[in-house]
């Protein structure tokens, strides 16, 4: 009698891993799902660690010197030596109109013929800055740099003739965590949350969804595992293939692209535990709706991929984007895992933070998980 | 010759009838990219607005709380906090409470006054750095029209800088996002479709059974690549029509050349596509293809960041990204009016991309009949 309950104790734990035993068998045979696990991490960082790039380099500009004096030729020195313009001097600005429908020019800044008159007469010297606004954030920092350098020789020039009374305001700009501004160090480790998306929704969802497909998960279910058993053994060996890219990907930011990396690898672990199990419930979900590898797919891409790069705050400033937009970031997991991401290697622990995004990510993976075991169950029947 | 248009018309019609016949995969076309185009056209943004900030203001004189009055009427920053000196503006920057903190000392309006320079500190989140820079652009402006203002009151006259931006005079982000998701949600549409053309058939085992038709390779492959196309075509010309009625966006080229740049898009992508397809053995590997495709291609397109902030080799390598010259060409198109020579400048590439994949993989096919 005692035996017997032993032995059906035993039973189920048996059979979990011989489950998990069978996946893990399944995903060394399949070289797709090595590829989505190894190869496109590697990918994704390569893309991130040189291709996606927000460190403006220089601007190409066209000046425009309608009258060659030595007002003006001073002003053209300033730009060109201004770490932000790479420029192309002409005299007639329709030359340089067609370059900037092209896009080969970002901006043209037309130095009036009146310049050293109307400076030397004390009125307001028209210069002229034109952006190319189909690009409106390279537009803003043209039109910003502009004003800037032209700020700038206007004061030099006010001090050189002494009329200034040098009332000067020096600011000091710091920008902490990130003192070089390389916009590399804050995409790599928000890539990571893109890596992980991968990982826990397009793979899982693609591989479930293969199985209805096939008509193997319905001899799954004819087994004496319950749903909860096999959604189990499913679920751990992509936990841990999940663990492996995140290892590498860590491995790959911080000692080959050389992001810093001031947090604990203990906090690291358990956020991303918090969001793995959150992404592979989002797809299984999606599996078990789908039931089909080419919509599971489409599915993935639409409320797995797309938000995780768009809406998480990754590139795009949250706080810019509409309150209705704003409002639905809330309900994707990436966002708080971007967040936590960027902290941990940049800033540090910052528990409070931390706790606050590990909250929000166990809740929407809560509610996921109820949906798929009722979703699951039901369709049994 | 008509036997050979007859057989192609009917494959694109059995293709057809494949894509539409289930009413959820009717739904994958229209309404994904539907709900993309209204929510990412307005979450795509690099613009910066609704900027939490924090102020400390330890003067006591005029001249910080005109500064800080000249911040605060401004769309840049939002919500502004007030606080004192201490540790306070670390823990709001550590935990993203605010993303800037400007910080005026005691003897600001003293020193101004005294004409030894006054110092002003600004301290920025650098995990946020795009946006922090145009912050830091944004209050250093600010800062400087004042000193420039007060230093001679007439001198605000001289420093008269007029700017125009071209094309887009109010710098609406959307007019961006919407020519760029004509390209993007095409992509993502299409590279699927054509990639699981093949791959599903041979899973099946229905594509064996085309290739013992009386079929030719050029055929098959024209069958699988028209609807495709069509498919492609349409995606693009939906999103195009939605984006200009419902934000306006204008259109300020010709429709003709723009229906050419999408048919040639289209044809490149479909390119990539079958390329793909006749390399995965099974349907997983065509979604994962595609999916290897798709996300360089969008990233590196200048759609999330421009081309030219790229280093020089990867600059070069991005000609065979497709997204890349249609970009060029759709925000050309719309907004620039861009000539027909400039538009042929950037579909050549085209051309040549969906052309070679095209015959490399109908190579793959016949050797696989062999």
């Amino acid at each position: 009698m005692n035996e017997e309950r032993r032995a059906e104790k035993k039973r189920p734990k048996g059979l979990v891993r011989a489950l998990i035993k069978k996946e893990f068998l399944q995903i060394i045979r399949d070289p797709g799902t090595i590829m989505i696990t190894f190869g496109l991490p590697l990918v994704l960082l390569f893309i991130f660690g040189y291709g996606v790039n927000l460190d403006n380099s220089r601007f190409h500009i066209g000046l425009v010197l309608e009258k060659s004096e030595p007002e003006a030729i001073s002003l053209l020195t300033a730009f060109s030596n201004s770490r932000y313009f790479q420029v192309q001097v002409g005299h007639d600005r329709r030359v340089f109109n067609e370059e900037l429908v092209a896009g080969r020019l970002r901006g043209l800044v037309v130095i009036p013929a009146d310049l050293a008159q109307s400076l030397k007469r004390g009125h307001s010297a028209n210069i002229q800055v034109i952006t190319d606004g189909s690009e409106p954030n390279i537009a803003n920092f043209v039109q910003g740099y502009a004003q800037g350098v032209i700020n700038t020789w206007l004061i030099q020039r006010e001090q050189e003739e002494g009329q200034s009374e040098k009332a000067v305001i020096n600011v000091e700009a710091r920008f902490r965590y990130n003192q070089e501004l390389a916009s590399r160090n804050f995409l790599l480790p928000g890539s990571l949350a893109i890596v992980m998306t991968l990982i826990g929704v397009i793979l899982t969802a693609l591989v479930i969804a293969r199985e209805w497909e096939r008509g193997t998960m319905e001899a799954l279910m004819a087994t004496p595992a319950s749903i909860y058993q096999i959604l189990l053994a499913k679920l751990i060996p992509y936990f841990i293939l999940g663990h492996i890219s995140m290892f590498m990907c860590w491995a790959a930011a911080v000692f080959w692209y050389e992001v810093p990396f001031r947090g604990s690898p203990v906090a690291l672990l358990l956020i991303s535990s918090v969001f793995l199990l959150g992404a592979l419930g989002q797809g299984l979900l999606i599996s078990s709706m789908t039931r089909d590898q080419f919509l599971a797919a489409q599915a993935a891409l639409v409320v797995g991929f797309l938000p995780a790069f768009i809406l998480s705050g990754f590139i795009f400033e949250i706080a810019s984007m509409p309150t209705v937009v704003q409002g639905l970031t809330l309900i994707f997991p990436a966002r708080y895992f971007v967040s936590s991401l960027q902290t941990i290697f940049l800033a540090g622990d910052i528990w409070p933070l931390f706790l606050r995004s590990m909250a929000a990510m166990a809740v929407i993976g809560l509610v996921i998980f109820l949906l798929t075991t009722s979703k699951t169950r039901k369709r049994l029947d | 010759m008509f036997h050979t248009l007859s057989r192609i018309g009917s494959l694109i019609i059995k293709e057809f009838l494949i894509i539409t016949r289930d009413p959820r995969s009717r739904l994958m076309l229209v309404m994904p990219p539907l709900m993309q185009l209204i929510i990412f056209s307005t979450a795509a943004t690099l613009e910066v607005k609704n900027i939490s900030l924090m102020v400390i203001n330890e003067d006591a004189g005029r001249h910080g709380t005109e500064i800080v009055q000249r911040v605060s009427g401004s769309k840049t920053f939002a919500r502004i906090y007030f606080s004192g000196p201490g540790k306070d503006h670390q823990a709001a920057l550590d935990q993203q409470k605010v993303m800037a903190v400007i910080h005026i000392p005691q003897q600001f309006s003293r020193d101004l006054e005294g004409g030894s320079g006054a110092d002003i500190q600004f301290i920025f989140d650098g995990r946020k750095s795009n946006s922090s820079q145009i912050a830091n652009a944004y209050l250093t402006e600010v800062v400087n029209q004042y000193a420039l203002e007060i230093s001679s009151p007439d001198s605000a006259l001289k420093a008269e800088v007029d700017t125009r931006h071209w094309f887009n005079e109010n710098l609406l982000y959307t007019w961006f996002t919407i020519p760029s998701l004509v390209a993007v949600l095409t992509v993502v549409m299409t590279i699927n479709l054509s990639a699981m053309a093949v791959a599903r058939e041979r899973e099946m085992g229905t594509f064996e059974q085309l290739l013992v038709s009386p079929l030719r390779p050029v055929e098959i492959l024209s069958g699988k690549v028209v609807p495709a196309m069509v498919i492609g075509v349409a995606e693009a010309l939906f999103i195009l029509t939605l984006g200009r009625l419902l934000f306006g966006v204008p259109f300020r080229g010709s429709p003709w050349l723009m229906l050419a740049a999408i048919s040639l898009f289209s044809y490149s992508i479909v390119g990539f596509g079958l390329f793909i397809s006749s390399l995965a053995k099974t349907q997983q590997q065509a979604i994962i293809g595609a999916f290897v495709f798709m996300v360089p291609a969008i990233s590196l397109s200048g759609f999330a960041t421009p081309v030219e902030n790229m280093p020089q080799w990867l600059q070069s390598a991005t000609w065979i990204n497709p997204m890349k010259h249609a970009l060029i060409i759709f925000k050309g198109l719309f907004l620039k009016a861009m000539p027909p020579a400039e538009v042929f400048r950037h579909a050549r590439p085209l051309v040549i991309i969906g052309t070679v994949s095209l015959i490399f993989s109908g190579w793959l096919f016949t050797r696989r009949l062999e």
